[in-house]
C-alpha cells in the first residue's frame, strides 16, 4: 500500500464515522447557520429607541422643539414623563429610562436673552457602551437645535441684511457600505469567527475520542505513519468545514443580501487556505490532549474565545492597548476577518490581501507541522 | 438520608479528581473575565485619519489640528495622489479621510463657502456613523465660529449667539467606563456557564462510561440521584462566585448593593441554569455531545440576554425571545445590585420572572431525567 493509499483509508474511515453520527453532523451543518442567523439579527452595533424619559420645567414651545429633536431622530423613544427629580431617581433605578433630559424652568427666557441655556442630561451609565453611544446622538441633535436657534436669531438681529454663506461645508463620502448597514458588516466577520469555532472542536474530539477508547493503539501498530493519519483525519473534516463556509456564504449573500464585491473564486480559495488553519489547530489540541473534556477546553481557549474577542468582530482592535492589539496577531482569525471582510466590502483583490495570506499559510504550516511532529513523537 | 450524603460524596470526589473540570472553573472565572476588561472596548476612539491638505494655509491647518485635538482621530498618514487616499481606506491603513480642495483658505477669505470632503470607510457601520458625527460637530462648530466673525465684520457687534449648553451627568458609573459592565457581565456569564457545564458533564460522562447503570440498580430514587448530581455544583459554583468577587474588586467596580441579596438571587439563578445542564445531560447520549450542546445553548443565550449588545436595540422577535432568557433577568439583577446598590424593593419584577423560569426548567430537567432513569 502506497502512502496516498493509507491516507485515503485512514479519510474513508472518518468519513463513515461522521456519516454515522448524525448529532455530529447536525452540530455541524445545522448549528453554524443558525448561529449565523442568531447572530446577525441581535447584532445590531448602532443604539437604537434607547428609553428616554423627559422632565420639561419649562414647558415652553422651544423645551418642546427641542424634545422633539430627539423623538424625530429615531435614536430615542420617549419612555416617561416625569414630574419630578423624585420620579428621575426611580426611573433609572428601576431601569424605566436609559437617559433622562431635565429642562430648567428658565430655560425659554434664558434663550429669548440670546443667552446659552442650559439642559441636564442624566445618563444610566451602568450599561455604559449604550450610554456613550446615546451621548454622541445627544451631542448632535443639541448641535442641530443650537444652529437652529442661532440662524433664527441672526435672521432677526440682522433683518435686512443678506445673511452671508456658511463659511465649510462638509461633503461626507461613505464608502464600501454607502447605507451603513450592519449585517453587511457582521456577515463576512462570522465566517472567520463560526469556521474558527466548530470545524477545530469537532477534529480535535475525533482523534482524542480514539485515544480514549483506545483504538488508536491499532493506528500505532499498523503500517500508518503519523502524517498519514493526520492527513486522513484532516480532510474529511476540512471538506465538512469547506461545506459550512459554502453554506454560511450562501445564508449570507441570499438571506441576509450581504454583498461579495470581490472574487467569489478568491474568497472560497482563502478560506480552504483558513479551513486548513482551524482544523489544524485542532488537531495539534487533539496531541497534547489526553481526555476530550481537555479537547474541548483547549479548542475554546485556543479558538473559539480569541477568535470572537480578539479578531475585530465586535470589538474594534484599533481601540485596545498596543500590547493587546500584537496579541491579536497570534489568532489567524484576526487575519482571516481581513480577508474576508476586505473581499466582500471593498472588493479588495490579492495584491491588497496578500500579507493575510501568506500569514494565513504560514499559521497552516507551522500548526500542521507542529501536530505532526508532537504525534509522531507520542506514538514513536 | 445517609443514602443521599453517600452519593452527594461520591459526586465531590469526582468532581475533584476531575482537575480539567477545575481548571475549567479557576479559567473561564478569572482570565476570560480579566483579559476581557483590559483589551474589550466598544468605544470608538483613535479613529485613523489620513489627510489630504491641498491649500495648506492657516485656515485648513487650523481644521486639521481641530481633528488631531480630539481623541477621537489619530492624524497619520499624509498621502500625495488621491490614489494613495483610496489604497490606504482601501487597506485599512486609514479609516477617515479629509481632503481639504486648494481653494479652502481663498473662499472662506471671499465670505464664500469652502468645503472639505470626508471619505469614510463604511464597512464597519457603527465606528463609520459616530466619525460621521465627529466630524461633522467639528466641523460646525469651526464654521460657526467663522460666521459669527463674519457678521460681526459686517454689521458690527451683533451681542452673544443663543445655544443649549448640554451638562451631562452619567448616574452609577460617572467616568462611563466599559470595564463595570464587562466584568459584572461576565461574571453572570462565568456562573451560567459553570453551572450548565458540569451537570450536563457530569451525567453525560457517566453515560458513557456505562457507571450509571450501577447507579440505577442501587435502591436510589430519581429524585435523589438528582439532587446528588445538582448539590455539589451549587455548592462549587456559589463559592467560585464568592471566589472570583475579586476580580470586580481589582478593576475598582463598586458593590453598592446587598451582598447577601446578590448571593441569594445567584442560588435562585442558578437553579435555572443546573437544570438546563440537566435536560442537556439527559438528550445527550456522551461526553462530547454533552459539551457541545451546552455551548451551543450557551452561545444563544448569551447573545440574546444582553451580554453583547443592549437588548432594546435588536429586532422586536429577539426581544421577545430574550424574555425568556433567566440570563437577561439576572445580568440586570446583578448590575442593579453592583452598580446601582438597588434593592429587592425595585429588582422583584426580574427575580420573579428568573425564578419562574428556572422552576419551570428545572421540572422539564426533572422529568426528562425520571424518564431516562426511572
Amino acid at each position: 500500500m502506497s502512502s496516498l493509499a493509507r491516507l485515503g483509508a485512514v479519510a474513508r474511515k472518518e468519513m463513515r464515522e461522521i456519516l454515522r453520527d448524525p448529532v455530529t453532523l447536525g452540530i455541524a451543518i445545522v448549528l453554524p447557520v443558525l448561529m449565523m442567523v442568531l447572530f446577525t439579527y441581535a447584532i445590531t452595533l448602532d443604539v437604537r429607541e434607547v428609553r428616554l424619559a423627559v422632565l420639561d420645567e419649562d414647558g415652553s414651545a422651544e423645551s418642546r422643539e427641542y424634545v422633539a429633536g430627539f423623538l424625530r431622530s429615531g435614536y430615542f423613544r420617549l419612555d416617561a414623563v416625569a414630574r419630578s427629580l423624585k420620579d428621575v431617581d426611580r426611573l433609572l433605578d428601576r431601569g424605566g429610562a436609559r437617559v433622562v433630559l431635565v429642562i430648567p424652568a428658565d430655560f425659554s427666557r434664558t434663550l429669548a436673552q440670546g443667552r446659552p441655556a442650559g439642559v441636564q442630561t442624566l445618563l444610566d451609565g451602568s450599561f455604559a457602551n449604550t450610554a456613550i453611544i446615546a451621548l454622541n446622538y445627544i451631542d448632535a441633535i443639541t448641535e442641530a437645535y443650537t444652529r437652529r436657534l442661532q440662524e433664527r436669531a441672526l435672521a432677526a438681529r440682522v433683518g435686512g441684511v443678506p445673511r452671508p454663506a456658511p463659511a465649510i461645508r462638509l461633503e461626507p463620502r461613505v464608502r464600501y457600505n454607502p447605507e451603513l448597514r450592519s449585517e453587511h458588516y457582521v456577515v463576512p466577520g462570522l465566517f472567520a469567527v463560526i469556521l474558527m469555532a466548530f470545524p477545530p472542536l469537532l477534529t480535535a474530539l475525533a482523534v482524542v475520542r480514539e485515544r480514549e477508547r483506545g483504538s488508536i493503539l491499532q493506528i500505532y501498530i499498523s503500517p500508518v505513519r503519523a502524517w498519514e493519519f493526520l492527513g486522513g483525519k484532516l480532510l474529511p473534516y476540512a471538506a465538512l468545514a469547506f461545506l459550512e463556509m459554502l453554506l454560511l456564504l450562501g445564508v449570507g449573500t441570499l438571506w441576509f443580501g450581504a454583498p461579495v464585491h470581490g472574487s467569489p473564486a478568491l474568497l472560497l480559495g482563502l478560506s480552504l487556505l483558513y479551513v486548513f488553519c482551524t482544523v489544524g489547530i485542532g488537531l495539534l489540541v487533539s496531541t497534547v490532549a489526553r481526555s476530550q473534556v481537555v479537547a474541548i477546553l483547549l479548542s475554546i481557549v485556543l479558538t473559539l474565545m480569541p477568535s470572537f474577542l480578539f479578531s475585530g468582530f465586535i470589538f474594534p482592535i484599533d481601540s485596545m492597548p498596543a500590547a493587546f492589539q500584537w496579541y491579536t496577531h497570534l489568532f489567524p482569525a484576526r487575519h482571516f476577518m481581513e480577508i474576508a471582510r476586505g473581499i466582500s466590502l471593498k472588493g479588495a483583490g490579492l495584491e491588497q490581501l496578500w500579507p493575510s495570506a501568506v500569514l494565513l499559510l504560514a499559521y497552516a504550516a507551522a500548526v500542521l507541522a507542529l501536530a505532526s511532529l508532537r504525534f509522531r513523537r507520542k506514538s514513536g | 438520608m445517609t443514602r443521599l450524603t453517600a452519593l452527594v460524596r461520591k459526586e465531590f470526589l469526582q468532581f475533584f479528581r476531575s482537575k480539567p473540570l477545575i481548571i475549567l472553573v479557576v479559567w473561564t472565572i478569572a482570565v476570560e473575565i480579566v483579559i476581557c476588561a483590559y483589551s474589550i472596548t466598544y468605544d470608538v476612539k483613535h479613529l485613523r485619519l489620513a489627510i489630504r491638505d491641498l491649500d495648506d494655509s492657516p485656515a485648513s491647518r487650523e481644521l486639521v489640528s481641530r481633528f488631531a485635538r480630539t481623541e477621537y482621530f489619530d492624524v497619520g498618514a499624509r498621502p500625495r495622489s488621491s490614489r494613495a487616499l483610496d489604497e490606504l481606506l482601501e487597506t485599512g491603513g486609514a479609516t477617515v479621510g479629509l481632503v481639504i480642495p486648494p481653494d479652502f483658505s481663498r473662499r472662506i477669505d471671499q465670505g464664500l463657502t469652502a468645503s472639505a470632503q470626508l471619505l469614510v470607510d463604511g464597512s464597519n457601520s457603527n465606528s463609520a456613523l459616530i466619525a460621521l458625527g465627529y466630524s461633522s460637530r467639528i466641523v460646525g462648530a469651526y464654521s460657526r465660529e467663522l460666521d459669527w466673525q463674519r457678521l460681526r465684520a459686517v454689521v458690527g457687534d451683533v451681542g452673544p449667539a443663543p445655544a443649549v449648553r448640554n451638562e451631562r451627568r452619567a448616574w452609577y458609573n460617572p467616568a462611563l467606563r466599559s470595564v463595570h459592565f464587562e466584568v459584572v457581565s461576565m461574571l453572570t456569564l462565568a456562573v451560567m456557564m459553570i453551572a450548565v457545564i458540569l451537570p450536563a458533564a457530569g451525567l453525560a460522562w457517566e453515560k458513557e462510561a456505562g457507571t450509571i447503570e450501577q447507579l440505577l440498580v442501587m435502591p436510589f430514587r430519581p429524585w435523589e440521584l438528582m439532587l446528588a448530581k445538582v448539590v455539589p455544583t451549587f455548592v462549587v459554583s456559589l463559592a467560585s462566585l464568592a471566589l472570583a468577587l475579586w476580580v470586580p474588586w481589582w478593576f475598582s467596580v463598586p458593590i453598592r448593593g446587598s451582598l447577601v441579596l446578590f448571593f441569594v438571587l445567584s442560588a435562585l439563578f442558578l437553579w435555572s441554569s443546573l437544570g438546563l445542564g440537566l435536560l442537556l445531560g439527559t438528550l445527550a447520549e456522551n461526553l462530547q455531545q454533552a459539551l457541545l450542546l451546552a455551548f451551543f445553548t450557551i452561545i444563544p443565550v448569551l447573545v440574546i440576554s444582553g451580554v453583547l449588545v443592549p437588548v432594546e436595540s435588536m429586532p422586536g422577535a429577539i426581544q421577545l425571545l430574550s424574555l425568556l432568557s433567566p440570563l437577561r433577568y439576572y445580568l440586570e439583577i446583578t448590575l442593579g445590585i453592583f452598580l446601582k446598590g438597588v434593592g429587592i424593593e425595585v429588582l422583584w419584577p426580574q427575580a420573579a420572572a428568573m425564578g419562574g423560569l428556572g422552576l419551570g426548567i428545572l421540572a422539564v430537567g426533572l422529568w426528562r431525567f425520571r424518564r431516562q432513569l426511572g
